[in-house]
C-alpha cells in the first residue's frame, strides 16, 4: 500500500483547468469574429467594434447603414442565438449523464425532444406563425418530459431510473410516430418542407425577439444546475450512495430534470432538433477538465457554445444554400466523437 | 449515542430477507455481524441505514425513530462504508473522500479549505494519500475499500455502519483497518461491521451476532457465540477454536477449520 505501482494512468489535468479556461474563452472569442467576417455580407473585426463602440458611447460609428443591420438585426442574433443553444444543450447532455450514469445519454432521453418536435410540427399544420410554432414546441417539450416523470413517479418499487428511462424511450417513440402521422396529412407543398426543415434543425431567421424570448428559460434553467453542482457529484453515485452521503436523490433529481429540460425545450423551440452536442461535448469537456461538475459545467458551456457557433458559421457559408445543422453537427461529431473514445482512457471520459 | 434496533423486518417489497431482529449498541462498542452468504447483512445495514424502508419495527438512535429524520440529519449520525463498486466517472480519490462531507455542506455549497484538510488528514490516516489525485475508477479493489471507508470518516459519523470492510484488503490493510475501528471505537464511536472472517470478531469485537435464516440467530460476547457448536450449525463446517499466545504475550483466539470433515458437509 505504501508502494503505489504505476499504473502509467494519463493524468487528469485538473490543477490546469484555469488555462483551460482561459483559452476556451478566448478560442471563443476569435471564433465569434471570425463567424461575424465570413458570409454574405462580411464584418470585419475592426468594423464590429467599432459599432459596438458607436452603441456603447452614442458616437456615430460613419459605417453604413447596412452594416448595422448585418451585426445588429441579422448576424449578431443569430451567433449568440448559436451558442446559447450550443451551451445549453451540452449542459443538459452532462447533467443527464451524470444522473442517468451512462454516457450514452443526451438531452433527448427523456423525450423532450420528441415533445417539442410534436409541439413544432403540430404549429406548422395549423400555420400558426413563427411565435406559435415555438410556444408549441417549447410547451411540447416540457410535457413530454413531464409525462415521462410522471409514469416514473407512479411506477415505484422499480429502479427509479431504469424506469425513468425506459418511459422516455417509449414516449419518445409514440410522439415520434404522430409526428410521422402529422408528416404524412400535411401539404407536401408548403408544410412538409416546413416540418422536414425544423426537423433538421436551423438557425436561419433568427430574431433578437426570439433570443429574449428563450433567455430567462436558459438562465433559470442554468442558475439551479450550478449552485447544485456538488450534490449533482455526489448523485452520479447512485440514490443509495448519495442518500446515504445525506442528498435526497429524490428531489434532486426532479429540481435537475427540470432545470435541464427548461434549458433544452427553450434551445429547441427556436433551433430545431440538433442532435449530437449534448451527447458530444461532455464527453470531450470531461476529458479535460474531469467530472467534477464545478469545473465541468463552465466548460461545457464555453465548448457547446464555441462548437454549434463554428458548426452554423460552415453552415451558412460552405455552400449557397444552407446546410441543415442537424445533418452537419451528425458529419462533424461522428467521426469526432469516435475519436474522443480512441483517446479517452477507460471508454467514458 | 445509542442504537437500538427493535424486531426489525427487512426486505424488498413482498420479499421479506429477515425477521425480528433486535440488539442495541452503546457508544464505543463495535458489533461484528457474521452469516452466511446471502443471509441478508447487506439488507439488514441498508434497512439500519434508512436507504430500504424497513418492512416492520424501529430503529431508535438515542430513543428517537430514525424512520422521520431528513438524509442530511442521518447522514451526520451514520457513516456507511458499501461495498466498493466500481465506479462511474473518475472522480479522484480525494473528491470520493470529500464527499463524505456533503451532509455538513449546505444545499448550494462546495467543499471548504477545512473539508479539505479533513479529507487530507482522512488518506494520510488510511495509507491512501500518495493515490489523491488518482482517478477512483482506476484504483484496485482495496485501495477503492480503503478510499470509502474514508469517505465515511469524513462525515464525521457517531455511529459507523461498514458492510465487510475487509473483503478485498491485503494482509497489511485489513490489520490496519482492525485496529482502526478499535481506535475508533475507544473515540467513542459506535461500530457495526460485517464479515466472514471470525478471527476478526475475536480481535475487534465486544459483541458478536449470526445472521442465519432470516433471524440474528446468536449474538452474545465473542467467547459466547463464536463456538465450534454454533460455527458448525449456521457454516456446516467443524471448527476448532485455538487460543494462542504470541511471544509479546497478546492472547488470541483463532478458529481453525477442519478440512478433513468439511467435504462431508
Amino acid at each position: 500500500m505504501t508502494q503505489v505501482p504505476d499504473r502509467s494512468v494519463k493524468p487528469v489535468a485538473r490543477r490546469s483547468s484555469a488555462r483551460y479556461f482561459a483559452l476556451a474563452v478566448a478560442a471563443l472569442a476569435l471564433l465569434l469574429v471570425i463567424s461575424f467576417s465570413v458570409g454574405r455580407y462580411p464584418v470585419s473585426a475592426n468594423e464590429l467594434l467599432r459599432l459596438l463602440w458607436f452603441k456603447v458611447s452614442g458616437t456615430p460609428s460613419g459605417l453604413p447603414e447596412t452594416v448595422e443591420t448585418v451585426v445588429f438585426k441579422v448576424r449578431g442574433p443569430r451567433v449568440l442565438a448559436s451558442m446559447m443553444v450550443g451551451g445549453a444543450l451540452a449542459v443538459s447532455g452532462a447533467v443527464y449523464q451524470g444522473l442517468f450514469r451512462n454516457p450514452l445519454v443526451s438531452p433527448d432521453i427523456l423525450g423532450v425532444s420528441s415533445g417539442a418536435a410534436l409541439g413544432a410540427v403540430l404549429g406548422i399544420y395549423f400555420s400558426l406563425g413563427v411565435f406559435g410554432i415555438q410556444a408549441l414546441a417549447f410547451a411540447g417539450g416540457l410535457a413530454a418530459v413531464a409525462a415521462v416523470y410522471l409514469i416514473g413517479a407512479l411506477l415505484r418499487h422499480h429502479d427509479p431510473i431504469l424506469t425513468l428511462v425506459l418511459a422516455g424511450v417509449v414516449i419518445g417513440t409514440l410522439l415520434g410516430s404522430v409526428v410521422g402521422l402529422i408528416k404524412y396529412l400535411a401539404d407536401p407543398y408548403n408544410q412538409l418542407p416546413a416540418i422536414t426543415f425544423w426537423l433538421l434543425g436551423s438557425l436561419t431567421g433568427i430574431t433578437a425577439a426570439d433570443l429574449w424570448a428563450i433567455l430567462p428559460a436558459i438562465f433559470f434553467g442554468l442558475v439551479p444546475l450550478y449552485l447544485l453542482r456538488w450534490r449533482m457529484n455526489v448523485l452520479t453515485l447512485g440514490d443509495e450512495e448519495a442518500q446515504a452521503l445525506g442528498v435526497d436523490a429524490r428531489r434532486l433529481r426532479l429540481v435537475v430534470v427540470a432545470a435541464a429540460t427548461l434549458m433544452t425545450a427553450a434551445a429547441v423551440s427556436v433551433s430545431g432538433i440538433i442532435g449530437w452536442i449534448g451527447l458530444l461535448i461532455p464527453h470531450f469537456a470531461r476529458l479535460l477538465v474531469g467530472p467534477d461538475f464545478a469545473r465541468l459545467l463552465p466548460a461545457v458551456v464555453l465548448l457547446g457554445a464555441g462548437y454549434l457557433l463554428g458548426v452554423d458559421t460552415l453552415a451558412r457559408t460552405i455552400s449557397t444554400i444552407e446546410v441543415p445543422l442537424g445533418v452537419l453537427t451528425a458529419f462533424i461529431g461522428t467521426p469526432f466523437f469516435i475519436w474522443v473514445l480512441a483517446v479517452s482512457h477507460k471508454g467514458w471520459r | 449515542m445509542n442504537l437500538r434496533v427493535e424486531k426489525l423486518s427487512f426486505g424488498y417489497g413482498r420479499m421479506i430477507v429477515g425477521n425480528d431482529v433486535s440488539f442495541t449498541l452503546n457508544a464505543g462498542e463495535v458489533l461484528c455481524l457474521l452469516g452466511p452468504n446471502g443471509a441478508g447483512k447487506t439488507t439488514l445495514f441498508k434497512t439500519i441505514l434508512g436507504l430500504v424502508p424497513p418492512l416492520g419495527g424501529t430503529v431508535m438512535a438515542d430513543g428517537a425513530a430514525i424512520h422521520q429524520w431528513s438524509r442530511q440529519s442521518l447522514a451526520r449520525v451514520f457513516g456507511y462504508v458499501p461495498q466498493a463498486q466500481l465506479g462511474f466517472f473518475p472522480f479522484t480519490i480525494r473528491e470520493v473522500v470529500l464527499m463524505g462531507r456533503t451532509a455538513r455542506i449546505g444545499l448550494f455549497g462546495t467543499p471548504s479549505a477545512r473539508d479539505g484538510e479533513i479529507a487530507d488528514d482522512l488518506l494520510r490516516l488510511l495509507n491512501i494519500d500518495n493515490l489523491a489525485d488518482r482517478p477512483y475508477t482506476d484504483v484496485s479493489g482495496g485501495e477503492r475499500q480503503l478510499a470509502l471507508i474514508a469517505r465515511a470518516l469524513a462525515q464525521e459519523p457517531q455511529v459507523l455502519v461498514m458492510d465487510e470492510p475487509t473483503a478485498s484488503l491485503d494482509f497489511g490493510n485489513q490489520v490496519r483497518v482492525l485496529s482502526e475501528i478499535k481506535t475508533l471505537a475507544k473515540r467513542g464511536i459506535a461500530v457495526i461491521l460485517s464479515t466472514h472472517d471470525p478471527d476478526q470478531a475475536f480481535v475487534c469485537a465486544q459483541r458478536v451476532a449470526i445472521l442465519h435464516r432470516g433471524r440474528l440467530a446468536y449474538a452474545g460476547p465473542p467467547e459466547d457465540v463464536i463456538t465450534a457448536a454454533i460455527l458448525r450449525a449456521v457454516y456446516g463446517v467443524e471448527v476448532e477454536i485455538v487460543k494462542v499466545e504470541s511471544a509479546v504475550g497478546d492472547r488470541h483466539l483463532i478458529c481453525l477449520p477442519s478440512f478433513a470433515k468439511a467435504r462431508s458437509g
